[in-house]
């Protein structure tokens, strides 16, 4: 049920990822890790949108409740889209944000974002509250 | 209460058998669970788990539904250090008539590129909960034959270390041997590899927490979730049930691999919940497990580097790392293939004559056998 389709064509769609250095998202079915740095920064960077999450991802934002819409199916309605657990390259994106956390966890669940198709334009260092360095990256889709 | 106390000393009869035929050779194959002195986090008790037969505080709930949530008394403190029965593992797909689950090594397929295999569907088994402790730290003694047993925790912020870590190699364990290899990184085979990691526990030169274990096993297979658990602590302040045990053949004295289970206890597995045995072996390397020795030796199995793909059934490498590597200017360290950023601390200490300076991809470079340092993960 990995499905997703951005249907508002024209809209612009924003994915937001977190990724161990091996591109990990998931272990076991449970995120490989967290930090709260990581939920203030994409908070703070909405501009006045709201962030789409699924249910899974809700814990992560129990103080931004006001700023997220949780739903099964977020991806096929927001345009910007926290993902922990499903796949999106067939989303096609028009920006993918990632967060790095400069670590190695285990993984089975990849992210599958072809990144070829995009382009590195922004690099930024957080330093997080569990995460000695967290490397935010932006990355935009090649026209 | 009365029926819990019979079956304490019935236990404790067995336990005590148990350790004097030899302990705990159990045909080929075998997993040590002697848990017959525990030690806590300030060291303050030592206590056999024969002895502990009251169960009635500290044994596996029986009316648990093995929710260690359940057993938290919010507010308590620190262990007794009577926490013996607690750390009995029962799993339902192979106890043995002592109630210990056994891990045969012919159910673990052989290695074929990842460092670790996913056990019982990633479940643990921690019956006992936390057995109303918020954290503690339990050693096994080491066995006849100079080897570790089974290291057992409830990890917390109160368990992470306070100071740096200290000097280990004063520590020989069983099947130790000092050796080197060109194809490992660091070069050396073998690590003096904790049971519960350093970051995790703040243990440093005991001896009943230090294996014999490859380079690669202690990096590759046991560090990943040793990080997963320390961030998720640090994070969260929640706590880890933890265990690690050494699974070993016959008499050998080097493991073939460690089994590694936790279980995040306030979020009652939502945050860690893992099962999983890692490989005691070094790709490129022959390890005579009796002892210790090595040699080369090209099996043919190259480590994983391919990820399957969102829903892991596809294998091909879509990853961002992997796609959009970047490029700049690297310090690269020509005898151990290393690359690392300019003012990193490891390149410090690097020979003059190994040191390179290089400009360009580093994809370029990991295809010419180069990897990443650690530390400073360029």
């Amino acid at each position: 049920m990995w499905i997703c389709y951005n249907i508002f064509e024209g809209d612009f769609m924003k994915i937001i990822v977190c990724l161990d250095d091996n591109s990990g998202m998931l272990f076991n079915n449970r995120r490989q890790s967290r930090d709260r740095v990581v939920c203030e920064d994409i908070v703070k960077n909405l501009e006045g949108e709201k962030l789409y999450i699924s249910p899974f991802s809700q814990i992560l934002f129990e103080n931004f409740r006001d700023d997220v819409c949780v739903s099964e199916d977020f991806l096929l309605n927001g345009n910007i889209c926290f993902v922990e657990n499903q796949a999106v390259s067939q989303c096609d994106a028009d920006e993918v944000i990632v967060y790095k956390w400069n670590r190695v966890y285990p993984s089975d669940f990849y992210c599958d974002i072809d990144f070829s198709k995009y382009f590195l334009t922004e690099q930024t260092e957080l330093e997080g509250f569990s995460h000695e360095k967290i490397t935010k990256e932006v990355y935009k889709r090649v026209v | 209460m009365k029926n819990k106390k019979i079956i304490g000393i019935i236990i404790a009869v067995v336990a005590v058998i148990a350790v004097f035929a030899g302990g705990m050779v159990l045909s080929e194959n075998l997993v040590l669970r002697e848990n017959v002195e525990t030690t806590v986090a300030d060291g303050a008790l030592v206590v056999p788990n024969g002895e502990q037969s009251d169960g009635e505080d500290y044994g596996p709930s029986e009316s648990s539904s093995g929710n260690p949530a359940n057993n938290i008394q919010n507010g308590s403190e620190e262990t007794t250090g009577k926490s013996g029965v607690a750390g009995v593992p029962e799993t339902p797909s192979s106890p043995n008539s002592a109630g210990e689950f056994v891990l045969k090594l012919s159910d673990i397929p052989e290695y074929s590129g990842k460092p670790y295999y996913a056990l019982n569907n990633n479940t643990p088994s921690f019956p006992g909960g936390n057995g109303g402790k918020k954290y503690y730290e339990k050693y096994a003694p080491l066995d006849n034959l100079g080897r570790c047993g089974v290291a057992e925790a409830c990890l917390g912020k109160e368990t992470m270390p306070t100071e740096e870590r200290g000097e280990i190699g004063q520590v020989k364990p069983s099947g130790w041997k000092t050796v080197k290899y060109d194809c490992v990184d660091g070069k050396y085979l073998y690590n003096r590899c904790h049971l519960i990691g350093f970051q995790l526990s703040g243990e440093n030169a005991n001896e009943r927490n230090l294996i014999t274990g490859t380079r690669y096993m202690n990096v590759d297979g046991m560090l990943p979730f040793e990080n997963m658990i320390a961030d998720y602590i640090k994070e969260t302040g929640n706590h880890v049930l933890y265990r690690v045990t050494p699974v070993y053949s016959g008499k050998e004295l080097v493991a073939r691999g460690v089994q590694m289970e936790a279980l995040s206890v306030e979020d009652n597995g939502d945050g860690i919940c893992f099962n999983v045995y890692c490989y005691n072996n070094q790709p490129g390397v022959r390890i005579n497990y009796a002892n210790g020795e090595s040699e080369e030796f090209d099996d043919g199995i190259k480590p994983a580097i391919g990820k399957p793909v969102g829903n892991g059934n596809n294998g091909s490498d879509n990853s961002a790392s992997s796609q959009n590597t970047p490029s700049g200017t690297y310090l690269l360290n020509t005898n151990t293939k290393k690359i690392h950023k300019p003012g990193c601390s490891s390149a410090k200490s690097m020979n003059e004559a190994n040191k390179q300076e290089y400009s360009g991809s580093i994809q370029d470079l990991l295809d010419q056998g180069y990897s990443k340092c650690k530390v400073c993960n360029p």
